[in-house]
């Protein structure tokens, strides 16, 4: 597993590590879904192929990740629904995000995360692509 | 960074103002020894720092004795802007916009719920929505959005959730007239379209209580709280709607602050000057979301009267008053010899007017506004009244235990299932929608609400009325 729980008081602080900004934003959903209690479905029968496209600050990967698992938490509570990357194409200094893969049902009526903080928002470069996220329950 | 504390009286503590550059007042602690040892090595303290560096902050930057690590700003912190120089800001009030809770007393004492007590637990767990991902009482369809977000608890009155009455028992006559549901976004109308009436999860609870000790006979009686008596406390707040909103307006805000020319030490201080196009915005929306915490409550409570007038048929469940925790509202204060208008921000700190404030409802005009201040699962909770000397900290007072220890340590050391069993054994009857929120919510992760209280007390914030101790609790 790339990411595990810090020690928060009040809500859960994740450190999610990757060895590229496209890995990262594959785990970041890994673990968001993960903090969320979700399980990752075993059969995809229902899965429906999609796209999710953003835009953020320019030169800002930390808030653009932010956006992203933002982007997660408002289908999986409207739409009941897990997104599986599967291609992400970034580009940091545009701050533009496409990730491409698919759509699951949600094994669960909802998440526990309310929202994907700026809180103690930190991205280490070295020796690893390192984020450190809080998330509101 | 190292932060100086120096101990003003027993229950105050400064941060001088040269701890950190950019800071424009000090800090002000309300914490005993034994609340500041519980929170010197915390973030709390940066926070506290932080916020102090804003613009038109006035007096101190604030904190109460149920202080933790938030967003930006801590919880249980409060601070005043100039409403000319000063600004508004989502970090100061937190996601859960309008977060607060109710207390409603019955007419008969605990030795009338008798052997009913779990099938009235029972009724109200089924009845309530809880829990992760619960739909609400009501689905609002079209343009019912907009007038829950426009009429707030009224709205719910006028839809036959609850009395007339109970309007001059809700802060601010449930409704915040300049709400704007224009200045809400889409997804958080989306997110909140299936929530009306429900409690949520996390801290939010629906607790049967019995009214255990009373401090002040006099305003114990005027609030209709007698020892034994039976109480209903709802905590909860404007589930995702009001989250979709702080996260719309954090990104929004962060944008502002270099537009305005402000430096702030942490990105979730974003903020605007409150008479600009962002700040108008940000306080119009936050406000529906309110509105939508204060109709939430409203339809959980006509939910739980329901409930029981089916096993107490013609018993009444007298709101007592239902108040915020979580937000920021412009108000008259007198600071430092001069009357002006503030930006008060309270988040994780509730609003405890005093007695001949004019701003409080006729009915407590002479005891000063009830203070409603949850406790942890199992634990006490209380009946404060807001008393003359809150005025130094504009009329604030603290929300509730605050949390001590993080989520995964709780989770380690508490199974929920023999939480559950363990309170029953201490006569607390628990029913909840998740045995890992359960373990998370353990009572120990939180601190002792009565010290948080005896320092309140002590400082001159508030008066105590009146303990209570759980019966029965529904958990998110």
């Amino acid at each position: 597993m790339s990411w595990r729980e810090l020690e928060h008081s009040a809500d859960i602080r994740l450190e999610i590590e990757a060895e590229t900004i496209e890995e990262l934003v594959t785990e970041s959903a890994k673990a968001f879904y993960g903090a969320s209690e979700e399980k990752q479905p075993a059969a995809h029968l229902q899965e429906v192929r999609g796209e999710i496209s953003l835009r953020g600050p320019e030169n800002d990967v930390s808030s653009l990740l932010v956006l992203w698992m933002n982007e997660l938490l408002f289908f999986l509570e409207t739409t009941h629904r897990v997104f599986i990357p599967r291609e992400v194409s970034i580009n940091p200094v545009m701050g533009t995000l496409a990730v491409s893969g698919k759509w699951v049902p949600s094994s669960s009526a909802g998440s526990r995360v309310k929202a994907v903080t700026y809180g103690g928002l930190e991205l280490e470069t070295q020796p690893r692509l390192t984020l450190r996220i809080i998330l509101d329950v | 960074m190292d932060i100086e504390i120096r101990r003003k009286d027993p229950v105050r503590c400064l941060i001088p103002e040269r701890t950190m550059e950019g800071m424009r007042v000090p800090g002000l602690l309300y914490a005993d020894g034994r609340i500041l040892s519980q929170v010197e090595n915390d973030p709390v303290l940066q926070q506290v720092v932080n916020v102090a560096c804003l613009p038109g902050i006035t007096g101190y930057s604030f904190a109460m004795p149920d202080m933790h690590w938030g967003y930006g700003f801590p919880i249980g912190g409060v601070a005043a802007f100039s409403e000319k120089e000063g600004v508004v800001s989502p970090g100061g009030v937190g996601y859960d916009i309008s977060c607060g809770v109710r207390l409603h007393v019955c007419g008969f004492d605990e030795s009338a719920l008798g052997p009913v007590l779990p099938s009235l637990l029972d009724a109200l767990f089924s009845s309530i929505p809880s829990g992760v991902g619960a739909g609400g009482m009501t689905s609002l369809k079209g343009r019912m959005l907009d007038g829950v977000l426009e009429g707030g608890a009224r709205w719910a009155i006028r839809n036959g959730f609850g009395e007339q009455e109970d309007l001059e028992r809700i802060e601010h006559g449930g409704c915040l007239d300049a709400a704007d549901p224009e200045a809400v976004s889409l997804r958080a109308k989306e997110r909140g379209k299936d929530q009306l009436g429900s409690l949520g999860s996390g801290n939010h609870f629906l607790e049967v209580q019995r009214v255990d000790e009373i401090f002040d006979p006099f305003l114990a009686r005027s609030f209709g709280l007698e020892p034994g008596r039976v109480a209903v406390m709802v905590h909860c707040g404007s589930r995702g709607l009001g989250h979709q909103v702080c996260d719309d307006f954090i990104r929004r805000l962060s944008r502002a602050v270099s537009h305005y020319g402000i430096t702030i030490p942490d990105r979730q201080l974003c903020c605007a000057p409150i008479d600009s196009p962002e700040g108008r915005d940000y306080l119009a929306a936050m406000q529906s979301a309110a509105n939508f915490a204060m109709a939430n409550r409203q339809v959980i409570a006509s939910g739980v009267r329901d409930v029981f007038s089916s096993f107490f048929p013609g018993e009444p469940l007298r709101l007592l008053y239902d108040v915020s925790h979580n937000m920021a509202h412009m108000e008259k204060h007198s600071y430092g010899g001069k009357t002006e208008r503030f930006c008060v921000h309270r988040k994780g700190a509730t609003k405890a007017l005093p007695p001949g404030h004019p701003e409080l409802p006729g009915i407590y005009s002479k005891t000063g506004q009830p203070v409603i201040i949850p406790g942890s699962m199992g634990t006490a909770s209380y009946v404060l009244a807001g008393a003359k000397g809150a005025e130094e900290c504009f009329c604030s007072t603290c929300h509730g235990a605050g949390r001590v220890m993080s989520r995964s340590a709780a989770l380690k050391a508490n199974d929920g299932n023999v939480l559950a069993k363990n309170l029953e054994e201490k006569g607390i009857l628990v029913r909840a929608a998740s045995m890992r929120t359960l373990g998370e919510e353990a009572p120990e992760s939180y601190k002792d609400v009565d010290l948080v209280v005896d320092v309140v007390k002590r400082a001159g914030l508030c008066r105590k009325v009146a303990r209570l101790t759980p019966l029965a609790v529904v958990k998110g």
